[in-house]
């Protein structure tokens, strides 16, 4: 499983960070340490830092909390097997991120259907479906509202890419790519 | 009831919650792995201090100075401000939003708050 999971996300030399292994609240805390000095090094303005700091931790998140091969440690902490890059383009000053983990082939439809609901929503829009989901208390759960993906695509400068490859029976190697 | 003193980590932010001197604050950045158990006994201790702390003498000041923060962090921020708004019956409290002047999305959470509690007056500072 390993070997096919590591080559899921290609490094080229645009990329200014890569991980691949697995990966705990520790190891993801000490990624967005670096990925944050990596960016303020590279002169990144603040809202670029925040935009890029806080869609690596949405993901991360949302990999611990719902990858099928994600398991639970001590204390309900969990670990997973994944594996994410940053790029960094300069003709467009955007940082790319990608990320890739296992899901069930259930998880398929729910996050397509997802990201479909508001892929067409403006900024504006997008702000009161944060503010309504935040208050509802509907689709309230331990995970939260459902907010990570109206954030993810609120804070990119481009739709959220997404790719569903077969692995095994049940179970997909979930691709995504975020423009920041 | 006693105050909460938590310190700052990498992932979670300095917490305040002082009845004497009635002054809560959140520094830092927020995004614990459970988001909500981490949170789960400030918002119970909120609800105390409104019911039984909170004197007409005294004005309460919150002040939110994150760096950072998760989606279920914003989820929480909402859960604080209900409390306040539900609980705080003599209407004796400051709320501070503090934002860096050169980040955007900070002054647009500040709007996006005070826009959806506009009876509790939050403030934009700038830090």
């Amino acid at each position: 499983m390993n070997n096919n999971l590591t080559i899921c996300i290609q490094v080229d030399d645009k990329s200014i960070y890569e991980f691949s292994g697995k990966i705990n609240e520790q190891g993801m805390v000490n990624s967005a340490n670096h990925i944050e000095k990596l960016l303020i090094e590279n002169g990144a303005k603040t809202d670029k830092i925040q935009n890029v700091f806080e869609l690596f931790i949405e993901t991360m998140q949302n990999i611990l909390s719902y990858a099928h091969n994600s398991v639970e440690l001590q204390n309900k902490k969990r670990e997973v097997l994944c594996n994410f890059s940053l790029s960094y383009f300069t003709e467009n000053n955007t940082y790319v991120l990608e990320s890739c983990n296992l899901i069930k082939n259930t998880q398929k439809e729910l996050i397509e259907q997802k990201i479909q609901a508001i892929k067409d929503l403006d900024d504006k829009a997008l702000r009161k479906l944060i503010r309504q989901k935040s208050r509802s208390k509907e689709d309230n759960h331990d995970k939260g509202a459902g907010l990570g993906y109206i954030i993810m695509t609120r804070k990119s400068s481009s739709p959220i890419e997404t790719t569903f490859i077969p692995y095994e029976k049940g179970v997909l190697k979930y691709k995504q790519r975020l423009i920041i | 009831m006693d105050n909460i003193f938590l310190e700052q980590s990498d992932n979670s932010p300095k917490v305040i919650m002082d009845k004497d001197k009635a002054f809560i604050a959140f520094e830092g950045k927020s995004y614990p792995e459970n988001t909500f158990a981490f949170y789960r006994p400030i918002t119970e201790w909120l609800k105390q201090y409104f019911k039984y702390y909170n004197s007409s003498d005294k004005v309460t000041v919150i002040n939110f100075k994150f760096l950072y923060f998760n989606s279920a962090t914003t989820q929480i921020i909402f859960e604080i401000l209900d409390i306040v708004e539900e609980f705080n019956s003599n209407n004796r409290v400051e709320i501070n939003w503090f934002y860096n002047e050169e980040n955007k999305n900070g002054f647009e959470d500040y709007e996006d708050y005070a826009e959806e509690f506009p009876k509790l007056n939050i403030k934009a500072v700038v830090w």
